[in-house]
Order: C-alpha cells, then structure tokens, then sequence
C-alpha cells in the first residue's frame, strides 16, 4: 500500500541577504491515510518549510514528494492547486488574515467557492462545519474581527476542515495563552480528525499541541533529528543524529 | 545609578479586538550590568512592559524610574530624548533602513540627536567592529543574512552608548544557532559596559543566556520560570 | 441547482464572484473610495478634453444636417450680397430636381430689453420643411405658419430677455428693423437648434430685414436619387462660373478646416490628459496590491486554482473600473458642461455653432475603456504570484509589502532609453512637424523614463549633504529614496505629466496670444476709430454706407474717411478672411506678419492691383511662392491675382487673403464698406473722436462705433476666449493631479506607519519624523515638476514651431519662466498641503506598530 505521502531525500534552501540557508537537508518521511504525525521543533527549525512542501505550497530545491503515488513537483500549477482544494488544507495561525466586516460564517463559505457551490450552498455547509468546532449559530454571524485568538483557531480549524481534506497539515495552529483553551482546542483537533479519518501533520514547538499524535518526530535546524514511532507509520529521517545538539531541555 | 525600577506597575488598556492583558502590580528592578529575561506566552503583557520601560506610553499607577527620573512624568520631547539618548532598542522585525548601509544604519540614532553623518559614521563603526560586522559596514539589509541584520540593529542600538539596553524578541526571525550567538552577544554587552538589559521573549531556550528570569502571566510577573508553562511546553 | 442567473465561471458561482467582491468592499472600503476616484478623476479627465475636443464639430453638424434635411446640392453665393431669387425657380425646373429650397443667411444682430446677440439669420422658403429635415419638420409642427415673426433659440431668447409676441431689434448689414418673436424653441424638441446662434424667420422676412430685396444666399437643392451628377451640372450651368455648386454639407468641411488647429492643439492636451488619466488610475489601483495579493494567497490556500483566480480579480477589476468610470463619465460631462464646453467666438461669426452639448458614445466608450483597462491592467500584478514556481502564500512571507523596488542598474537603462527617444522626437520633429503631436506624447514617455535616475541623483546629493550637515531627516529620507519603487516613480509621473501638459500648452497658448495681440495691432492700427455693424467679427459684414461716409467726415476732428471692405470666401475646404484695404492705408500687410517676401515691395504691389498676400498654409496647399499667380472663385467668376507676399494666417485658422480694395470692387461687384477707417486731427483724441463719429452716426443705430483701443481689446478678448478652453484644461489638469498625487503620497506615507513607528523608538519626535516626510514628498514633487518643466518648456517649443509651421498661426517661441515657476508652485504647494495632514497622522503613529505581539 502507498503512503498517502512521503519525502525522499527532500531538501529546500533560502536566500538569506547574499547567502542561502539550508532549510531543509535531505528529509524523508511517509505518512499513512488516517494517521496522525507531529514535528516538534524551535522556531526556524525548518517545520514550517517541511510543512508547506507537505501541502505543495511551495516546492523543494530537490529531492522527491509524493502525495497518493504521484509526484507533487512534477505537477502542473493548477494540479497543485487542484490537490489544496480536493485532498490536503493547510492552516497557519500566523495566515491569519481577517477581513473586517465579513462574517465566521461568510469567511468560511467563501473557502468554498471554488467548488463551484452558490453562496447559499456554501453557507449551509460552513455553518455545519462550525457548528461541528462548537462556534455555535450565534458565534457565526459574528464579524471575524470580533474572534479572541481562541475561537480564531476553531474558525480557521472549520475552515481547513469544509472541504473534507484526506491530509491535514496544521503549522502552530493555536498559540493560545490560555491554557485550558489550548488543551480544548486540540481535544477538539484529535476527535475531528479522527471521526473523519483525516491524515494529521501538525507541527508546532509546544509539546502539548502534539499530544496523542501517531508518529511525533522533532526537527532542529533542518534536519529531522528523531522520531518516535508510536502508532503504525514508518518516519525515515535523512540523517539521523541522535541526541541534536539542541540546547535546553 | 544606572537603574531600572518599576514599583507596583499597573497599565489597562483594551481594544475592541481582544482583550489585552494588562501588566497588573508589577515589581522589578534591573541593577546595572543585568541582563534579565522577561518570559511570557504572547498576550502575556509583555509587549506593555516594554513599552513602559521606553516611556512610549505611562502606566495608570505605581512608577517606572530609570536613573532617578519618573518616566511617566518625562514630556513628549524629554521621553524622546531619553529613547535617543539613554534606551538602546533591538526588535524582532529588525527596522532597518533598506537600500542604506549597514553604517548608516547604525547611525540612526547619532544623526537624530544632530550629527552629520559623517560624525555619526566615526562613532557608529567601533559598534560594528563589536558586533563583528566591521567588514559588512557598507552592505546594504538586502544583501546581509537574518543574524547579520540583527547584529547591526544591536550596533545601532549600541551606537549612542545607551545606558540601558530593551529588546522585543530579538531572535524570533533567528535560527537557534544566530539566536544563541545574538543573546549571548547582549549578554555580553551588558555585562561589559554594566548596564541593565530587559530582553522580552516567549523562547524558553532564550532564557537560557540571562542572568535573571522572570515570568509574566495575565499582567503578573513571577520570579523565575513558571513551572506550569515549561511543563506544558516540554 | 443550475440557474441561468449564477452561471458558474471558471468553476466559481457569480454570487460567489459577488460576494467576495462584497466583502473586499466592507473590508477595505477606503482603499477601494481611493482607487475609484483615481479612476473616476482620471477617466474625467479624459472625458472633458476629448468633449472639449469634439463636440464643436459635432453640435454644428447636427444643426447643418437639421437645416438641410434630404437635400444633397446647394448653390452658394460668393459673397453676402447673393443672388436673385428667381433662380431657385430655375433651379427646381432643372431635370432630375425634385426640391429647390431658396434660403438667405447673413450675420446679424438682435436686441432686447436684456442685451444684445449676434447669430445668424436664417430666412427660408416653405420649401424647406419639404427637406423633411428634423429642425424643419419640427418647425411646421410646432405651428409655424409662417407669421413672418422670428423664431428664437431658446439660449439667444432668454440671453436678450424676449418671449414669444415681444418685439426685438434686428441690427442687419447696417439696418435697423423690428419684428415680431414669433416662437422660442425649446431645447427638449429642437436639440441643438434651441441652442444655436440662428434665428428663422421666412425668406421675405429676413429680405425685408437685410435690404436684400429679391436676393437669396443658397438654394438647397434635392436630387432624384441617382440623378446627382445630372443636377449637379445642371446647376453649374446656372451658376456660371459666378456661383459655387457644393455638397448641402459643405459648410461641414469648411468648419472642419477652421478647427482644425484648435481640434489638434487640444488632441496633444487629450493625449496628455489620457496619460496622466490612465496613471492616476494605474496608481490608485497599485496602492491596494500588497492587499489584493494576499487576498489572492488566501484563495489559493483554500484551493482556488489559477483560472479562477485569474476570473475573480478581473471580476472585481471590471466591477471597480466601470462604477467607477461611470462616475467619471458623470463627473466629466459636468465639468465640461460648466465650464470647458463654450465655443470659441470667432467662429460663431463665420458659422452658426451652438454650444449644445453633444455626448458621443464613442468618446464615453473611449473614456470608459481607458478607465477599465487601467484598473485591470493595475490588478495584474497580483498574477504575478500565481507563477507555478511562486510558493502559493509567497506574500505571507513578504512583508515589504511597498511595491515593486527597480533593480539597480534600471534607472541608467531607462534614462538610456528616453534620452534615445528625446534624440529621435527632435529628429523626427525636425523632418516632420506635422508628427509634432506624436513627437509630444513620446516626449511625455522620455520624461518619465528620466525620473528614476533623478531620483538615484538627488538621493546621492542628499547623501553627500547629510555626511556634511546634521539633520535628522536627510538619512531618512535617502533611505526611502534609494528605493526606487514603481510607485514613486508613477507618483512622479503624474506630477511630470501634469506640469510638461501644463507648461508646453501654457507656453504655446501664450505664444499664441502673444502673436495674435501683435497681428490684430498691427491690422486694427491703421485707423483712430473704426465703424462698423458691431459684433464679433473680423470685420466681414458688409453694409450700405449711404451718407454715412459724408456724415463721418463731416465730424468734428475727422481728417479722413476710408473704405474698409472684406468677407469670407470659401475656397476649397476654406472659409477665408479677404481683407480688402484701401489704398491710402498706412499699413497694408502687418509687418509681423510676413512669412516670405518684403514688406515694402508687397506692399507697394498691393497697391498696384493685381496682387494679394495669402497665409502659408494656403500657399503650401497650392504651392505658390512669391510672385506665383492664384485664382479666387469670386463672384465675379475666376479672379486671378499674384502672389505679393506670404504671411501667417492672421489669426483665422483657414487663412487670409490681403488685397486692395479696387481690386476687391472689381471681383467682388461691390462698393459696400464692411468698415469705414477714420483717421482723426492731430490732437483729437480717440475717445473724443470716438465721441463725435458716434453723433454724427446718430441716426445709424446699425451702425458700431469703436475707437482703435476699444476694437483691439475686443479682438484680444476674442482670441483668448477661443484659447480659453485650453487654458481651463491646463489648470484642471494641474488640480487633478495635484489631488492625486497629495492622495497617493498620504496612502503611502500610511503603509510606512510601521517603519515610522520604530523610529520613533530611536528617539525621533514627531516633529522629526513630520519634517522628514514632508522632505520626501517634496523630492517625490520636486523630482516629478522638474522633469515635467524641463519636457515641457521643449515641448513648448516644439508645438509654437508646429502652430507656426502647420497651422500658420503667429506664435513666436518665447519661455515665460514666470508662468513655469507658478505652474510648479501651484502643483507642489497644493499637493504639498494635502499631504500634511496624513502626514501628521503617520508621523504620530504609535511606536506600538512597531511591535511584536
């Protein structure tokens, strides 16, 4: 059976001034349908860039990523695009992007619209996609620059869910201060996810975001450092080195 | 005395967003030559405490005094005086002047307090050297890397020889290895020309290069690292 | 579900299309106010000058095509005394004539309890409703039965304060009749010829009015159909070589020939306007990039592919650009409707325009279209990032969010660029000076090629001032300078465009004047008082003098009286000025005039007989030189005279023929004066002479008496009234762009707030940071006005080079650094106050922008 997607030897570079940064080197990785994965790691650790190469956001440098069989960076642009509509949704807090004036309901109806669903129709469905993240009818005629940084994560969670993705992949979902909010969040994650037998990439650098997870790897400046096999995926780090040279706990 | 002291601060303020945690009682005091690290999750009230301590805006009660003087009591042109002359500032997004040398950045401050830039550039280049970026003075932002950058907004901060040292994240746009080269070049810096530093964080691993941490939740600020934050965040 | 009212595009429902479009108008409503009124001002703009550029040709001919109605052929006389009437019988007997419409026109003027008009009067037989032409029709039906009263426009009747049953004075070729208002003609029926300076009245009327008994002007003439060549020859049998047989429409041709300069001069200002239009509307848009990108990072995130991307922003592009080039439509004819639209009055004498406000779709379309294509072209950029290897939420990434920085070495390229354009203009306009306008518009392109690098130079200067004076705004500012953004330059561009539309207009329309003043001095100077039927003409209406000429010289300090004669004659697709002098004239050819030839033999020449100057423009279409022989279709049949001397158009565009007036008596078969010339005793003054020539004339109220300075203030008012329309276009070019260059600045002031902020951590006051903002947008200005004087004092040369060239109008180059400097002055300062508000607001910013949170 093929993963539903899978890294070999993957690696992606960015310029930083007159030099480049090595992002990522070399990372292989299968993840299963169904399954949940979770990259631990520091900021600019590289999770966010293996994140975005995950949801063919951007592309690598070199190296191969398949999703369901077929080559990602081989496709067209608008195959790509194609996958972001129908198979995988991606989410960031930091995309947060509100547009005063527009309602929870409207901003998640419109993530719809390029299935070609009337307004009418696409508000019915994000109405029940929110409804499942408990923003309730009310919460949903709410503008959404009215959201706390709490209830913002459940809408950007009901809009990554609406068009029922097969894999999703969640970069620092939620940095929430309060704690039991954030614990209720991905309580809430977990049980979607699974109900609906959605892949999980989630990557953040709290631990408590990560709890529950399948498979949980951690990354440090561009190289996937370790990964803890918990459930029935196969992670295959390009290098391993144990014990990272990262500092602190 | 070269001294930062906040006694009792309190400072409320909400938007119509989100509430905003408001710094609520706190007390702290920065001896010179002391590099202390504010920890906190965003919304904590860092940010707030920050722009206290650079008299960008006045607490409702309870005092903020740097060097004897009250800064809530300081006018707008003397708080500015007192950010040129007395504050050295890094930020996490850097701020640089783009398409402007590295050494004309640095001389930001100089040429703002009326110096030609020539004069400016004789004081800003020492800074540069101690910043180990003397040979990169005549690149431009576009052309330094993330680290580089940060280390001339430190030459920049440096430049006017400030008598205290304030910074908002400065490695959040940092890999680990720049960050722990950046903090512990501050750390450095402050313990060399004995002035107080407050650096502003929410990466614990930051913590791990100051002399001091404190932590500050919901507006309160507690000695050390909050036990219930590191646990839920290893 | 499949409903023909939401049809998807590209996969996405047009009530998604719409919503979205709804929720970027809810979210960034301001952003969305400012792009669509920098389309609307610029679409505005647009409209008005191409108004202003066509409607004069337009009104006039809709009036022609109502007054002839079917009819294909007239025939004309050569002059205002006309022809017998009788002919027109002859006419309509003629084979393959099925109507022959006798009409008398001449220039006349009424008066009423308000004041008084000069139109023209249009006495037509009861043939003409026969014609079927719309006005004529409309006339039998409103109960014209043909009373003998006069029938008013609208404009003319309440302009003199008259109704319908009042009695009005009728001033004709030196006469004074009353009659009757038999009707006013309504602009809701009538059209354009409620607001045209022509009364009807019957063919007996308007004879019993002129003194023309039994003389008619025209008789229009209606063919069988394909029987056109028959009747043509027909009626130049009849006309023997005495009358012209023409088109019905010929008067068209003949007006477009005499607007001709003005028609082009004003084109140059379109082309400009156009521009500055399209940059104005490509700017506003370019401010809500960064915005609309991340919009478009949005959808693609949510799996948008590109098409549908691609439908979406041209969706909201055309959405914006039609709304809000339908308020520049609007915005536009109200303008012109206030004050551009007026016709220029030296030509109401020669033909019958009215100022009815003719609004083609074609000019709304081109407008409109402008107006869109900016808006669209302007939302493109955001497709850049649909790049297959652009990562999809690139602009997350990308927070410069400032718009598009040129490379380095750009600047020296395009400066490359437009001085190898300025070198091939001069090159091209030296070869050919009838490209000039084309050479004018790429020269506007040279100047905006040339912005970048004034911008690299005035940042090194700045830089070079700021190692040697402390100043704590000079770095900031060189900062901001070095990099050289596409809207900084487009900033630029508007301010250059609108100074070098401003300065080579304004300096060429002051050429113009300048020329004209000299030419009408030097053609009026040759008599202290002149008499004449009053009115605005160029001294074309003849009259019967009668003793009036032994009444003048009786007066008391008159030396002398002469007869001044003259007219128009059409010739070719010319209306010509004939200027007929008697030979005791001081002055027989204005001197500045003179294009080719010398002054003194001309002059004697003329007084010869045989001779007559014509204007370049005339000479180059028949290739005559001095010395070279012409003939004039008079109503003497063929004259034949030679060329004295060439000379510029005199100030009518058609051009001018000087003759002596024995030589006009002769061709002309008249001996009417259109003017009698008196010279005064030394020592009388003009008023006083003035004073007793208008006794003498006591019982001639048909009769004007003007002193020499009061007819050439008329005639400079005359000239700069029918330039006016390009000096208001001038200034409202200047006020558009001045607003939108102060708006534009403040929008880009206010994406800097951040980068603002983090200074005023550095210790900058708001003061500081006020005062270094207000230098940037002055250097932006600077920059800007500069380039666009510079362009524009050459493109003023060039286009007085043209006008004298091509049109034969007397311009002579002259740079008025006064009118440059105010221009400059005027722009900077306007934009500079508008700015310094927002400006304020950023500078005040709150270092908290600065911050993480």
């Amino acid at each position: 059976m093929t993963a539903l997607l899978s890294f070999v030897n993957v690696s992606k570079r960015y310029p930083d001034g007159e030099r480049e940064i090595l992002v990522l080197d070399r990372v292989s990785l299968e993840i299963d349908a169904g399954v949940s994965v979770g990259v631990y790691g520091a900021r600019r650790s590289g999770k966010s860039t293996l994140l975005r190469l995950a949801a063919g956001i951007a592309l690598p440098d070199s190296g191969t990523i398949r999703y369901a069989g077929r080559d990602i960076t081989g496709m067209v642009g608008s195959e790509r695009g194609r996958l972001l509509r129908r198979e995988i949704a991606f989410m960031s807090a930091a995309d947060w992007r509100a547009n005063p004036g527009e309602s929870v309901v409207d901003h998640v109806a419109t993530s719809l619209g390029s299935e070609g669903l009337t307004m009418r129709e696409a508000r019915r469905r994000a109405l029940r996609v929110l409804d499942r993240v408990e923003v309730g009818a009310v919460g949903a005629e709410e503008p959404t620059s009215a959201l706390s940084l709490t209830e913002r994560a459940r809408v950007m969670l009901a809009r990554a869910i609406a068009r029922q993705p097969a894999l999703l992949v969640l970069d620092e979902p939620a940095m929430l201060p309060n704690l039991g909010d954030r614990d209720r969040f991905y309580a809430l994650l977990r049980s979607v996810t699974s109900e609906r037998n959605m892949a999980l990439l989630i990557a953040s650098e709290e631990m408590a975001a990560l709890q529950g997870v399948g498979v949980l790897m951690s990354i440090a400046d561009g190289e996937l450092a370790s990964t803890e096999k918990r459930g029935t995926v196969v992670a295959l780090p390009g290098r391993r080195r144990a014990g990272a040279e990262r500092t602190g706990w | 005395m070269s001294t930062l002291e906040l006694r009792e601060v309190v400072k409320h303020y909400s938007t119509d967003i989100e509430t905003v945690r408001a710094v609520d009682g706190v007390s702290l005091t920065i001896s010179k030559g002391e590099f202390v690290a504010l920890y906190g999750p965003s919304g904590s009230g860092k940010t707030t405490l920050l722009m206290l301590a650079a008299a960008l805006s006045t607490p409702d009660s309870g005092s903020i005094r740097f060097d004897g003087q009250v800064l809530g009591e300081l006018s707008e042109r003397d708080s500015a005086l007192y950010r040129r002359r007395d504050v050295g500032f890094v930020f996490q997004a850097f701020h640089l002047m783009p398409h402007t040398s590295a050494l004309d950045n640095a001389t930001i401050k100089l040429t703002g307090g009326g110096c030609t830039l020539r004069e400016g550039r004789i004081r800003a280049l020492p800074w540069l050297e101690r910043v180990g970026m003397a040979e990169r003075a005549e690149h431009t932002p576009e052309q330094l890397s993330m680290g580089e950058r940060q280390r001339i907004a430190i030459a920049r901060a440096l430049a006017n020889e400030p008598r205290l040292l304030l910074a908002d994240e400065p490695t959040g746009n940092l890999d680990s290895k720049r960050s722990r080269e950046i903090l512990a070049l501050m750390r450095d810096i402050c313990h060399e020309r004995g002035i107080p530093g407050l650096l502003v964080t929410h990466d614990l691993d930051a913590t791990q290069f100051v002399d001091r941490v404190h932590t500050l939740r919901d507006g309160h600020l507690a000695d050390g690292l909050d036990p219930e934050l590191v646990a839920t965040s290893s | 579900m499949r409903s023909p009212l939401n049809p998807p595009i590209a996969g996405v429902r047009l009530s998604m299309l719409g919503h979205l479009y709804w929720v970027r108008l809810r979210s960034h409503a301001v952003q969305e106010l400012l792009a669509g009124s920098g389309i609307a001002v610029g679409v505005a703009l647009v409209l008005g000058v191409l108004i202003a550029n066509a409607s004069l040709t337009g009104s006039a001919g809709e009036l022609v095509h109502q007054v002839i109605g079917s009819a294909r052929l007239q025939l004309a006389a050569r002059s205002q005394d006309g022809f017998d009437e009788r002919l027109a019988a002859t006419a309509s007997r003629l084979p393959g004539v099925t109507v022959a419409s006798p009409a008398l026109r001449e220039n006349v003027a009424v008066v009423g309890p308000h004041g008084r008009q000069s139109l023209q009067l249009l006495g037509v037989s009861p043939s003409v409703v026969s014609l079927g032409g719309f006005g004529a029709r409309q006339l039998g039906l409103a109960g014209f039965r043909f009373t003998g009263g006069l029938i008013l426009p609208a404009s003319i009747a309440s302009a003199i304060g008259v109704e319908p049953g009042d009695r009005v004075t009728v001033l004709a070729l030196g006469r004074e009749h009353t009659i009757t208002v038999g009707a006013v003609l309504k602009s809701s029926v009538f059209g354009v010829l409620a607001a045209s300076p022509v009364a009807v009245t019957l063919l007996g009327s308007a004879q019993q009015l002129t003194g023309l008994r039994g003389v008619v002007t025209q008789v229009l003439v209606e063919p069988r159909p394909g029987e056109e060549q028959l009747v043509a020859a027909g009626l130049r049998k009849l006309a023997a070589g005495r009358l012209n047989v023409l088109a019905a429409n010929d008067e068209l041709a003949l007006l477009a020939q005499a607007v001709k300069p003005n028609d082009q001069s004003t084109s140059l200002f379109a082309a400009i306007s156009v521009m500055v239009g399209f940059l104005l509307a490509l700017n506003a848009m370019l401010l809500t990039v960064p915005e609309r990108r991340r919009f478009v990072a949005d959808l693609r995130m949510q799996g948008y592919d590109w098409r549908q991307i691609v439908v979406l922003l041209a969706f909201q592009a055309v959405v914006l650009g039609v709304l809000a080039s339908a308020v520049g439509v609007a915005l536009g004819d109200a303008i012109s409707h206030a004050f551009l639209h007026r016709v220029p009055g030296y030509l109401t004498t020669a033909f019958p325009i009215g100022s009815q406000e003719t609004l083609h779709l074609g000019t709304v379309l081109i407008a409109v279209g402008c107006g869109v294509l900016a808006t669209v072209l302007a939302s493109l950029s955001p497709v850049l990032d649909l790049r297959p290897d652009r990562p999809t939420d690139a602009i997350f990434r990308d927070r410069s969010g400032e718009g598009e920085v040129l490379a380095r070495g750009t600047p020296l390229k395009l400066a490359i660029v437009g001085a190898a354009l300025l070198v091939s203009i001069t090159a091209m306009v030296l070869i050919a000076p009838n490209l000039t306008i084309v050479g004018g518009t790429a020269l506007a392109l040279a100047a905006l090629l040339a912005i970048p690098i004034l911008f690299a130079g005035v940042a090194w200067i700045l830089q070079w001032a700021g190692e040697r004076v402390a100043s704590s705004s000079l770095i900031v500012v060189v900062s901001e300078l070095r990099a050289i953004t596409t809207r900084s330059v487009a900033l630029a561009g508007i301010a250059a465009l609108a100074v070098y539309g401003s300065v080579a207009i304004g300096g060429a329309r002051a050429d113009l004047i300048r020329g004209l003043d000299a030419s009408f001095g030097e053609y009026l100077g040759t008599a202290d008082v002149w008499v004449t039927t009053g009115g605005n003409d160029l001294t074309t209406n003849a009259f019967d003098a009668g003793d009036a000429t032994a009444a003048v010289a009786r007066a008391p300090g008159v030396a002398s009286v002469r007869l001044y004669q003259g007219g128009y004659l059409d010739v070719g697709t010319r209306r010509m000025w004939i200027i007929a002098r008697p030979a005791a004239d001081s002055v027989m050819v204005p001197a500045s005039q003179l294009v080719k030839g010398n002054i003194a033999r001309a002059t004697r020449l003329l007084r010869e007989g045989g001779w007559a100057t014509v204007s370049s423009a005339f000479a180059d279409e028949h290739g005559l030189g001095v010395g070279g022989s012409f003939t004039l279709p008079t109503p003497a049949g063929a004259a034949r005279l030679r060329v004295a001397a060439i000379t510029t158009n005199l100030g009518w565009s058609p051009g001018a023929v000087i003759l002596d007036t024995a030589d006009y008596r002769r061709y002309w078969q008249t001996a009417k004066p259109s003017a009698l010339e008196v010279d005064l005793r030394p020592g009388v003054s003009q008023a006083a002479g003035g004073r007793a020539v208008r006794q003498a004339l006591a019982d001639r109220p048909g009769l004007g008496v003007q002193t020499l300075s009061e007819r050439e203030s008329e005639y400079d008012a005359n000239a700069r009234q029918g330039l006016s329309a390009l000096g208001q276009i001038a200034t409202l070019l200047l006020i558009a762009a001045a607003l939108a260059v102060a708006a534009a600045l403040s929008a880009n002031i206010w994406q800097r707030r951040s980068r603002l902020a983090s200074l005023k951590i550095q210790g900058y006051d708001t003061r500081q940071l006020w005062r270094a903002l207000l230098l940037e947008s002055a250097i932006v200005l600077g920059v800007g006005c500069t380039i666009g004087a510079l362009a524009g004092i050459y493109g003023h040369a060039l286009a007085s080079r043209w006008l004298r060239l091509e049109t034969g109008f007397p311009a002579p180059f002259q740079v008025g650094p006064g009118r440059v400097l105010l221009t400059l002055a005027l722009l900077a300062a306007g934009a500079l106050a508008v700015i310094a508000v927002p400006g304020l607001v950023a500078a005040r910013a709150p270092a908290r922008a600065s911050l993480q949170e």
